[in-house]
């Protein structure tokens, strides 16, 4: 497990990031999003233990992380733009990774690498940006590391690498309880791929949830009522659940609620609308409702 | 931590594989070294032997062997000489290494996305740098050990000289113990900044910041301390000490600290340069890398150690040419200015942040005038020092006005490596040496020139610049005789104070004569004192004519003769040598000189250094000492014969009052007077002395202001062997018969037929003759003003 305990660095006067407590359970993917500035990649470089902490810690696996190499073993840091050596080919930075990680699969990494479509003797640095990030993640998956750090790695990808990249995720966790922690400023990114999603905005954390725990709790409700009904009447079936949101066009009423689905199922099917369903909300619009009850506009932060 | 190391004792990353990955990162470092060290050693080796041991350099002699015989140990010479710890070169080679292996071992560090690539592996710091240093050390010190051993190998095979491979093993471990210096050095610069630009800037400021500061320090108290005792060796001391850039080279004014002591403080200090590098690396944070520094704390005091000293520097320029306060302090300003705004681009990279810390600019300001004006007006009290009677033990004191220390004090070391033999001047400056072993007690005398020294340095600093104190005190005032005199305070705790005054030894007259007169002083002044008998193994003698050894009857004689003359010159007072000049000298050689003598003239060394010092003088009133001469059959001559001579030429060479350009000088001065007459030239003869003696009298009764040129005819009794020996005593074989060979100090020359000697005389001041006077029309004043008798 990953912790983070007050957790703050700041550069200068600039607090980049400011208090953070947080957990990152094994074997579920999380996924750290924000604005750019937010402190996303801070948090990660904090989490590899590149930067010291100037308060609080991170700490893996009980241990903290800055200039604890033992702990270092056990993750994969792949920055937003990963440094390989100068006119090295991916097998030698390969070479190179098998003797820091004993846990390196160079088997593994050379199928990967011609499923891939990766050419193993060519130099790295005639490589285009995206065959870059998918060698820094086959290195990553590779190097067969407990945790794997993901900064912005998949920006930059095409839709079919990153869908084998996510299957490859998916893979290493159903297998041996991989943990990749993966930083995007995109949302749309991680929605099918992360089980645990934290918001950061100006070096603090606004929240930090499990993405199925988000979905079963808040709903989107449309329905259409009868003409004799009126919207008080709607909102007296709902009393007991919390209405985060309230929209009308027209003659259709769309509610995001936070509570079970059986439960509203069963008021509305009582109150017997024209018409009525649940609908399922994307991460975007769960993020949009939850971050709306604490004040902020999410719709500036992250879109 | 504690538990960081729990964890990465059971998890660490091979050390050798750690190295080997960081040296294949390096590979074009080792290019570079093995290729630098291959030409310098076996290919320069190669070059040396095939230039100097080519046969076809021999063929035309009908015995090559004794030039292939010096031809090869040319080649040993030149061996020995390109390895050792002491070559120049070698050291510079190396310091570049040091700086091209250290900036590009640790240049990782300035680049963001590097340092976190390695700061996020699995691998320590300390482990990580000390992997990086090992590979620094293996990159030059391998291909260096190799390449020099394979230059041994050809030098001693081509040869056949022995002791090749030691040479090279002990020069490669100097060498390696200045190239770890220089290269801790490095690295610390490195640790320090954020960006390799500003990390080369801090190396080269790490090199040359101590001795510019030891400059400027040492140029300051020379500026503003009139009383401070300048010297080269000290500030050598200083300089060598001051940067690991000096420390590589052998320093002259250093001598004391040879090459493996060199070698083991480099080492000793580059020990103590690796731990501070290795906390400074913990300590730093992966942030930093593209910063200028990364360490913001460390910037101001950079800063201000930079641009005050600059300004203080730039100060003292503008002091230099204008002479001015007001020009000292518009530079020094200027200069800060300037200096802090360079600065601050370095450090933020951005023109606009000129003035980013006005507050350093102001604190440095402050600073830089401070420091001025504690020099500019003393405001230690450094030139009005005087130390308490109290805590004083003894004081050495030592003025240019009676003797020149060099005659005496001049001290020779014998430098023999088989066939070169050769001598090598000892150190620059005896005056330190003999002010630390001289203890005088006679206090009052001493504080008496002291407190003249002190008012007139504080004149001094009162006066407009550039003017000299006695200048001020008016033209033509023949009562000033200056001198410098130095000043060693013994005090009780050990500690020795130095001081150096110019005074007016006119008003100090009784005070120098019992200086002169003192047994201490003459026995730190003049080595001869410490002369034992049983020490002594000849003596030499000279007069005008001869240069020679003594023969003596017995060796009991020769000890004889040392302690007469010990005891006669001990006696010799400053109003003694008023009336008289000497008639002769005489040279003690010790068994440690003599044995010099004897390697250079075994080896045909150059000998002549030996013959022109520690020749003593012998006065008309050393009755004992003459007599003991005379037992030996010498009769010293002091005077020449009126009959020799053909002409005399006396040219004028008076100084005038004030400060006459060169063109009223020529206008004032009579054209040379020219003397055939025997009578008028026998009448100059009794009332002039003639020079030549490897000893002087500054105190005698001399005129300078006319200079007498003599041309002697040649005699038959004049004969001499060779007059290649002619100025040199040690060059005689020893075993002459009659225990004399004529040898001449005058210049010889040939002109046609007829050979003459050139003999230079100077007029005693107190009788020049009548004739003269007229002649040259010369009054009291100008004698007084060009003679040196008295003070």
């Amino acid at each position: 497990m990953i912790e983070s305990v007050g957790l703050t660095k700041r550069f200068d006067d600039v607090i980049a990031v400011d208090h953070i407590s947080a957990e990152i359970r094994e074997a579920s993917v999380f996924g750290l999003v924000g604005t750019n500035g937010a402190g996303k990649s801070t948090f990660l470089r904090l989490a590899a233990g590149i930067l010291k902490p100037d308060e609080g810690c991170v700490r893996i696996d009980g241990e903290e992380v800055y200039e604890n190499p033992g702990i270092k073993q056990s993750f994969f840091y792949i920055p937003d733009d990963q440094y390989f050596f100068s006119n090295v080919t991916p097998i030698e930075m390969m070479v190179f990774f098998s003797h820091i990680y004993p846990t390196f699969d160079t088997a593994r990494f050379q199928k990967l690498l011609t499923a891939f479509e990766l050419p193993s003797g060519r130099k790295i640095n005639t490589f285009s940006k995206g065959m870059k990030k998918q060698l820094s993640i086959l290195l990553g998956i590779s190097s067969g590391t407990k945790y794997l750090f993901c900064d912005e790695t998949f920006d930059g990808l095409d839709p079919v690498m990153r869908q084998a990249v996510k299957s490859l995720f998916a893979n290493d966790i159903s297998e041996r309880g991989l943990t990749p922690v993966i930083t995007s400023h995109n949302l749309r990114e991680l929605e099918d791929i992360c089980d645990h999603v934290g918001l950061l905005h100006k070096g603090g954390i606004l929240f930090s949830k499990d993405l199925e725990d988000m979905k079963l709790g808040i709903h989107k409700l449309q329905c259409v009522l009868r003409p004799e009904q009126d919207i008080s009447g709607l909102n007296h079936a709902l009393e007991g659940f919390e209405v985060l949101r309230d929209e009308q066009r027209g003659s259709i009423h769309t509610l995001t609620i936070r509570g079970g689905a059986p439960g509203i199922l069963t008021k509305m099917e009582a109150l017997d609308p024209l018409f009525f369903e649940l609908v399922p909300l994307s991460l975007e619009e769960i993020f949009i409702s939850e971050t709306e009850v604490t004040g902020y506009d999410v719709r500036k932060l992250i879109f | 931590m504690m538990s960081a190391n729990s964890s990465s004792e059971k998890h660490s990353v091979s050390f050798l594989h750690l190295m080997r990955e960081n040296l294949r990162r390096r590979i074009w470092s080792v290019a570079l070294s093995s290729l630098l060290f291959f030409f310098m050693f076996p290919i320069m080796m190669m070059l040396q032997v095939s230039h100097y041991l080519d046969a076809s350099n021999f063929v035309s002699l009908s015995d090559p062997a004794p030039a292939m015989k010096h031809a090869k140990q040319q080649v040993f010479s030149n061996f020995i000489g390109w390895v050792e710890t002491d070559d120049p070169f070698l050291s510079f080679i190396l310091l570049c290494l040091a700086v091209v292996i250290a900036a590009s071992a640790f240049s990782w560090l300035h680049n963001s996305r590097k340092t976190d690539f390695y700061h996020s592996l699995p691998v320590s710091r300390a482990r990580l740098f000390h992997a990086v240093n090992l590979n620094s050390l293996l990159i030059v010190g391998v291909p260096y050990l190799i390449m020099s051993l394979l230059a041994a190998a050809i030098t001693q095979t081509s040869t056949g000289h022995s002791g090749c491979f030691i040479a090279a093993l002990l020069g490669y471990l100097g060498h390696m113990a200045f190239f770890l210096l220089g290269y801790m050095t490095v690295v610390l610069a490195m640790m320090l900044t954020g960006n390799v630009f500003v990390g080369l800037l801090g190396t080269g400021t790490f090199f040359i910041w101590g001795p510019c500061f030891v400059a400027l320090v040492f140029g300051l108290m020379n500026r503003y301390f009139y009383t401070f005792c300048d010297s080269e060796e000290m500030i050598q001391w200083f300089m060598h000490r001051s940067s690991a850039f000096l420390w590589m080279f052998p320093f002259s004014g250093d001598a004391a600290v040879s090459a493996p002591v060199r070698a083991a403080l480099a080492l000793a200090a580059s020990a103590a340069l690796m731990i501070i590098d290795l906390l400074l690396y913990f300590r730093r944070r992966s942030e930093s890398a593209g910063h200028a520094m990364a360490f913001g704390i460390t910037e101001a005091p950079i800063k201000l150690m930079i641009i005050v000293p600059i300004a203080i520097g730039c100060g003292l320029i503008f002091q230099e040419l204008m002479e001015s306060d007001a020009w000292t302090v518009f530079a020094i300003v200027c200069a800060l200015l300037i200096g802090g705004c360079i600065m601050e681009i370095i450090f933020r990279f951005d023109f606009r942040q000129l003035f980013a810390h006005k507050s350093h600019l102001l604190i440095g300001l402050l600073l830089s005038l401070g420091i001025f004006a504690f020099f500019r007006f003393d405001l230690a009290g450094y030139d009005r020092y005087l130390p308490d009677r109290t805590k004083l033990s003894s004081a050495g004191v030592v003025t240019d006005i009676y003797d020149n220390i060099w005659n005496y004090n001049h001290r020779f070391e014998l430098h023999d490596d088989g066939d070169n033999v050769y001598l090598s001047q000892v150190d620059n400056e005896p005056t330190p040496k003999v002010l630390r072993r001289m203890e005088l007690h006679d206090l009052d005398t001493v504080y008496a020139i002291a407190g003249e020294g002190i008012a007139e340095a504080s004149q001094l600093r009162d006066i407009p610049f550039g003017k000299n104190v006695y200048e001020t005190a008016g033209s033509g005032d023949t009562d000033v005789r200056t001198c410098k005199v130095y000043i060693a305070w013994h005090l009780a705790n050990g500690r020795q104070v130095l001081r150096q005054y110019t005074v007016n030894a006119a008003k100090l007259h009784n005070d120098l004569d019992r200086l002169h007169d003192s047994t201490d002083h003459k026995k730190a002044f003049y080595p001869i004192f410490s002369v034992t008998a049983d020490a002594l193994a000849g003596v030499n003698y000279q007069d005008i004519d001869n240069t020679a050894h003594i023969r003596f009857p017995s060796d009991a004689d020769m000890k004889e003769l040392l302690l007469t003359y010990q005891e006669e010159f001990g006696a010799l007072t400053a109003e003694d040598r008023r009336r008289e000049m000497p008639i002769g000298a005489l040279q003690f050689k010790t068994h440690e000189f003599q044995h010099m003598v004897d390697r250079l003239r075994e080896t045909q060394g150059y000998i002549g250094m030996l013959s022109d010092y520690h020749f003593y003088p012998v006065y008309p009133s050393f009755d004992g000492t003459l007599a003991l001469l005379e037992k030996c059959g010498i009769t010293l001559n002091s005077s020449l014969d009126p009959d020799r001579i053909e002409s005399l030429v006396i040219n004028d060479n008076r100084s005038f009052d004030g400060d006459p350009s060169w063109e009223e000088v020529e206008s004032k001065r009579r054209s040379p007077l020219v003397i055939h007459d025997k009578e008028q030239i026998r009448e100059v003869l009794d009332h002039a002395f003639v020079n030549g003696l490897n000893c002087e009298n500054r105190l005698g009764p001399v005129y300078y202001g006319l200079d007498i040129s003599v041309r002697a005819a040649f005699e038959e009794s004049d004969a001499q062997d060779s007059p290649d020996a002619s100025d040199n005593a040690d060059a005689v074989d020893p075993d002459i018969a009659d225990g004399r060979s004529d040898l001449y100090t005058a210049a010889y020359e040939n002109s046609g037929s007829i050979d003459f000697y050139s003999y230079s005389l100077s007029l005693d001041a107190a009788n020049i003759p009548d004739f003269i006077r007229d002649y040259f029309e010369l009054t009291d004043d100008d004698i007084r003003r060009d003679s040196i008798q008295s003070y």
